[in-house]
């Protein structure tokens, strides 16, 4: 009974997302570098430890390590999504089966806190499931290490269609820091959320994409 | 900072019997390097890390030596007669959130034993970062474990650096407690949701996501990635932004923990859950919260010079079961409060980075959330040629796989959550 009043006098927590623009606090300069008038690029592209700066900055390379803000990058406050090949044919209701792969923890703590009153996903009818057998989406995050892959695409063909894989994180996406390739290799991926890890904001709009939204 | 040269702490074995003799010594770490053993003890009374390079000294009786040299099958029964049933849970399973896998002894309510199975999250860390620039091999050691990624990353910067500004140091140790905080928090939630308490896992996940948002705003990265650099850090702290929020934070635990611990359903739970006893602890070599919650003092910030001038007090309980291991939690969630709003008004001006000259082999240590974590690193001219870590979570697998024999089935989440492991530490 007392959490329930504590419940009220803490009001509303929950984001307005995606009615309204993520405020501040949501996302501060936590987002891909973005070069200055004078930013330097030959430095910042022989300093980058993922080669993700060429001529612009590769969202999926960048590990978000801030290490070009020392030749006058900026980190931009916007949620990046890739690219969107594929997306469910419904999008009232989705099941999401979250699959680890090989991550530092730190993206599958993200996704952990979609689960909390500030993200709340549960009202844009997105949910966990514990089994496959219930999922419409795959969301691969991790350095796809050989051991776990194999009960990765074992969760994939239990999976019903229609189906999606969403990869989030540049771990996933282009092996981050670890290596040189990502889960491409082994499934085909149709919604793809950037960022190291990709805060929840990125992945509740990734999941809303997945869905058609 | 704790960090030194391992040469210059090396003793014979001799030495270190004389000792283990009338004091309790710890087994930390054990790594091979090329063809040398080389094994870490330490001296929690004296504060002290020695370095061997024995094989003989005593080591069938420390159980940790298995879990250390990767053997994790030596924990398994081997006969566990009829009637019992083996299960295999994971490694994809929303329950643990991770890419692990528990392999379960159990008559169908007692538990039998229970090893964990790694290897699905293995990105060998410790061969990447060879032959890379510390620059660089920070960004690998910050994503060997990412919720732990202050501790690790300050480990390697102290192990490399001779000293460093004052101004970082204090920088340092606030992203280390707030970090301690998170992850804390983290855990009470965990438990709650173990106990299906709804509304306290919103409120607990709430705590969570707040400091996370403090960390954004104040390092660019809710998980500090990209703070430490060898020799300083790269960001300067706003100091405002965190008095305001600690003041909320702390009012908002306070309440909710005064909640928490008034819910019978819930202490129910924990209490007498996966009990370690102090001989446990010694003889498992166990560290941080799983030594601190049965009494046992283990914690490298009190042999830290940096701590003798900050209000840090460590925190100990004797029951050693899930409940003491809570309580542990909640106290030193205060004291961390505390730590920082000391560390926020005193803190120095001085630079924020200096240059540092990388060479030798040398160790650093760092009490983390959950433990102690251990670096060691040779580097010659800033390029690593070879690293050593020893993960907090590797060691007190050890402690829960015992604490958790003849517990009910249904105690199983209590028990696994209350020690806060996790697979990615040791799995690197
Ligand atoms: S933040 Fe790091 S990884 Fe990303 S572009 Fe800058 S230097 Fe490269
Ligand atoms: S993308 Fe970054 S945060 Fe996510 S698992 Fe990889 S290293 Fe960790």
């Amino acid at each position: 009974m007392r959490w329930i009043f504590r419940g009220i006098k803490k009001g509303i927590l929950t984001t307005k997302y995606p009615e309204e623009k993520p405020a501040y606090d949501e996302v501060p300069e936590i987002g891909l570098p973005v070069p200055d008038k004078c930013a330097d690029f030959a430095s910042a592209e022989s300093n980058c430890p993922t080669g993700a700066i060429t001529n612009a900055v590769d969202a999926e390379k960048c590990i978000f390590c801030g290490r070009c803000e020392d030749f006058r990058f900026k980190r931009s406050r916007t949620v990046e999504l890739a690219e969107v090949r594929k997306t469910l044919p419904f999008s009232k209701s989705i099941h999401v089966f979250v699959a680890d792969v090989g991550s530092c923890n730190a993206c599958n703590r993200e996704v952990e806190m979609l689960n909390n009153p500030f993200y709340d996903f549960h009202r844009l009818g997105i949910f966990f499931t514990p089994t496959p057998r219930h999922a419409d989406v795959l969301l691969v995050v991790g350095y796809p290490v050989e051991k776990t892959v194999k009960a990765l695409l074992e969760a994939y063909d239990a999976m019903p269609e229609p189906k999606v894989v969403v990869a989030a994180g540049s771990c996933a996406l282009s092996g981050g820091i670890f290596g040189e390739e990502g889960i491409d290799r082994y499934i085909d991926v149709d919604v793809r959320i950037p960022g190291c890890p990709p805060p929840p904001i990125a992945l509740l709009h990734g999941l809303l994409k997945a869905s058609g939204r | 900072m704790i960090s030194g040269e391992v040469e210059a702490n090396r003793i014979s074995v001799d030495e270190l019997e004389d000792i283990a003799k009338n004091r309790d010594v710890a087994l930390t770490a054990y790594f091979c390097r090329g063809d040398e053993c080389l094994y870490v003890w330490t001296d929690y009374e004296r504060g002290r890390t020695e370095f061997t390079a024995t094989k003989e000294f005593d080591l069938r009786s420390r159980p940790l030596f298995h879990a250390l040299s990767g053997e994790m099958d030596a924990y398994r029964l081997k006969c566990p007669g009829n009637d019992v049933i083996s299960l295999h849970y994971g490694p994809l399973t929303t329950g643990l959130w991770e890419a692990g896998a528990f392999e379960i002894l159990t008559y169908g309510e007692r538990i039998l034993n229970v090893t964990p199975d790694f290897g699905y999250k293995r990105r060998e860390v410790e061969k990447k970062v060879v032959g890379r620039r510390v620059e660089e091999a920070i960004f690998l050691i910050e994503r060997l474990c990412g919720t732990y990624s202050v501790a690790y990353s300050n480990a390697f910067c102290y192990a490399l650096e001779n000293g460093c500004p004052e101004r970082a140091e204090y920088i340092r140790a606030i992203a280390l407690e707030l970090e301690r905080l998170y992850n804390h928090f983290h855990v009470i939630q965990r438990l709650t949701a173990a106990a299906s308490q709804k509304v306290a896992i919103s409120h607990f996940s709430a705590l969570v996501e707040e400091i996370l948002r403090l960390n954004a705003k104040l390092f660019h990265h809710r998980y500090a990635f990209g703070l430490n650099v060898p020799g300083g850090v790269r960001r300067n702290v706003d100091v405002n932004i965190i008095d305001k929020k600690l003041d909320a934070i702390e009012k908002d635990f306070e309440e909710l923990v005064n909640i928490l611990l008034s819910s019978r359903i819930f202490i129910d739970r924990i209490h007498n859950t996966a009990t370690l006893s102090r001989e446990d602890v010694l003889k498992l070599d166990s560290i941080g919260i799983a030594a601190r919650g049965s009494g046992v003092k283990r914690d490298v910030r009190t042999f830290d010079s940096f701590y003798s001038n900050v209000p840090y007090r460590v925190m100990c309980e004797r029951d050693g079961d899930s409940l003491a291991r809570t309580v542990v939690r909640i106290r030193e969630i205060r004291n961390s409060i505390e730590i920082i709003r000391h560390l926020i008004s005193e803190l120095p001006q001085t630079a924020l980075k200096s240059e540092v000259e990388c060479n030798g082999f040398r160790y650093g240590r760092v009490e983390a959330a959950h433990g102690d974590v251990f670096v060691a690193v040779e580097v010659k001219d800033g390029v690593v040629k070879w690293m050593g870590i020893r993960p907090a979570s590797l060691v007190n697998y050890v402690a829960f796989i015992h604490a958790v024999e003849r517990n009910v089935f249904t105690d199983f989440p209590f028990a696994i959550e209350s020690f806060g492991l996790s697979f990615a530490d040791s799995d690197r």
